[in-house]
């Protein structure tokens, strides 16, 4: 297993882990590991594209949260504007792409959010249904991203993590 | 009635009505200012149509029948700032049972973006969920 997919794992260990009465601990954890899952797998794939492999973590610290949340955003207004557009777009990989882009973004944004309010806001109690959607969402951007990894649009997703280049 | 918030956190330039603000947590209530003797949810920068809001949650709610007990919101800021909305979602015990769970989810957050439309607000949309006797136990009167 690589190291996102091992992430995504552990998250929903400690969602599980109290049968009965979770702790608040195990489940804010879970949160949080559940969007590092994530955070990590983009990284990943952004990263495996460098070629010298020795330097790929030196390139992973490059990301940033707030980047990546507004490269997030941005690639959800392409994709709604994508979708809405006339002629409607036709089936095929570019609209299956889209498609699962539009879930990896959303996905990532409403992640991200939950992770800020599961390590940083203690006033807020978590439930193990909350905890679930978050990491059933996880899952599926997952499975969205092992699908549309090598299609053009996904790759240029990867690169817009890092910012906005200058001029545009 | 549509209203606008100083983006220096000063005043409101108008007030919603008074018969229907959004509930404003203790989480959010550094993000209100009163006007009129009752809580202004307020956002920098953005028009904020509340009834609009609530209006589309109601048609939301109506849509999605008997897996829904009840639909909470609040508008406020997310980490970075953002001007955004906050779903709680309180889903009856048999929904929010783990094989279905997802899929439910899924599909009222679907429901809710298209009824509620708070992307052409300004606003993001996040969802929270809980079942009904989580809700039961913990009591939280932001979810009631």
């Amino acid at each position: 297993m690589t190291y996102p997919a091992d992430l995504l794992e552990q998250a929903k260990h400690l969602a599980n882990r109290e049968k009965k009465k979770p702790r608040q601990a195990s489940l804010r954890r879970a949160v949080s590991t559940a969007y590092y899952a994530l955070f990590h797998l983009l990284i990943h794939e952004a990263t495996l594209n460098w070629r010298r492999t020795e330097q790929r973590a030196v390139l992973a610290r490059f990301f940033e949260h707030g980047k990546m949340k507004n490269a997030c955003d941005r690639q959800r207004g392409m994709c709604k504007d994508y979708f809405s557009a006339q002629p409607p777009p036709a089936q095929g990989p570019d609209f299956d792409c889209m498609t699962h882009l539009q879930k990896v973004a959303h996905t990532f944004f409403q992640v991200q959010q939950q992770r800020h309010m599961a390590d940083y806001d203690n006033s807020k109690d978590w439930t193990r249904t909350e905890v679930l959607t978050q990491i059933q969402l996880v899952e599926e951007a997952f499975d969205s991203w092992h699908q549309i990894r090598n299609h053009a649009f996904a790759q240029e997703f990867l690169i817009s993590l890092l910012g906005n280049p200058k001029g545009m | 009635m549509i209203h606008r918030a100083n983006a220096d956190f000063g005043a409101t330039t108008s007030c919603p009505p008074t018969s229907a603000p959004a509930p404003v947590t203790s989480k959010y209530r550094a993000l209100a200012v009163t006007c009129d003797n009752s809580l202004v949810p307020f956002v920098p920068n953005v028009f904020v149509n509340q009834q609009e809001i609530a209006a589309g949650v109601q048609r939301a709610a109506n849509a999605l029948g008997s897996t829904v007990v009840r639909i909470r919101y609040d508008i406020g800021s997310d980490w970075t700032g953002d001007p955004s909305i906050f779903f709680r979602i309180i889903l009856t015990d048999e929904a929010a049972k783990k094989p279905k769970l997802n899929e439910i989810a899924n599909a009222i957050a679907l429901i809710l973006t298209r009824e509620v439309k708070a992307d052409e607000h300004g606003l993001h949309s996040y969802f929270n969920f809980r079942s009904a006797s989580e809700q039961a136990a913990l009591n939280e009167p932001a979810w009631a």
